[in-house]
């Protein structure tokens, strides 16, 4: 949380919001806005109710809690980005961020502009035409 | 029962209504409505 916390004002500028959630009840939830001095609100899924929609229910510890997750939703609701942490309790925040500052809707990196590597037909159509008329030309040693 | 999965890129996330600290209900539809949100779901404290 204290990650998030440091990086809030990142995130406002990139015209973001924050929230987020655990099982734990209001009042620790404050009391660890205070301690941390956290600028985003703390959400209660006392009932689990949330934590298990999202499927992000660990049965398996203090009596359910939240396996570690982090999203980035459109105003539509719609999941621009998940990263999922069923281990450690951090989450990256590097990979999130670089995700945030190469934009929203960008579509994946690395597609080149180029659909195709061999000529097309009507490229092949060219080359023959011009070896036909010009001849096959090498360059001189 | 089957177990529900995260949602993926591309999927509409579940609408929900928690109170925050301050025992205030918050609307997840009202904190996005207005722009893009970074919503962190955390172990807890302790």
């Amino acid at each position: 949380m204290a990650e998030y916390r440091d990086r809030f004002a990142e995130l406002t500028s990139l015209g973001l919001g924050l929230a987020a959630v655990s099982v734990d009840a209001p009042e620790r939830s404050l009391a660890l806005t205070a301690q941390l001095q956290l600028p985003f609100p703390l959400l209660s899924d006392t009932g689990r109710e949330v934590v298990q929609a999202y499927g992000l229910f660990n049965r398996s510890e203090k009596g359910g809690i939240a396996y570690p997750a982090t999203f980035v939703l459109s105003p539509d609701r719609v999941v621009r980005f998940r990263s999922l942490d069923r281990v450690a309790t951090r989450v990256d925040l590097g990979g999130l961020f670089a995700f945030l500052r190469s934009g929203l809707e960008q579509s994946p990196p690395g597609v080149p502009a180029r659909s195709r590597v061999v000529p097309a037909a009507r490229d092949w159509l060219r080359i023959m035409s011009n070896m036909l008329r010009y001849g096959i030309r090498t360059p001189k040693p | 029962m089957t177990e529900t999965r995260p949602p993926d890129v591309g999927d509409v996330a579940p609408d929900f209504t928690l109170p925050d600290a301050t025992s205030t209900l918050r609307r997840l539809a009202d904190l996005r409505a207005v722009r893009p949100t970074v919503l962190v779901f955390y172990r807890g404290h302790w």
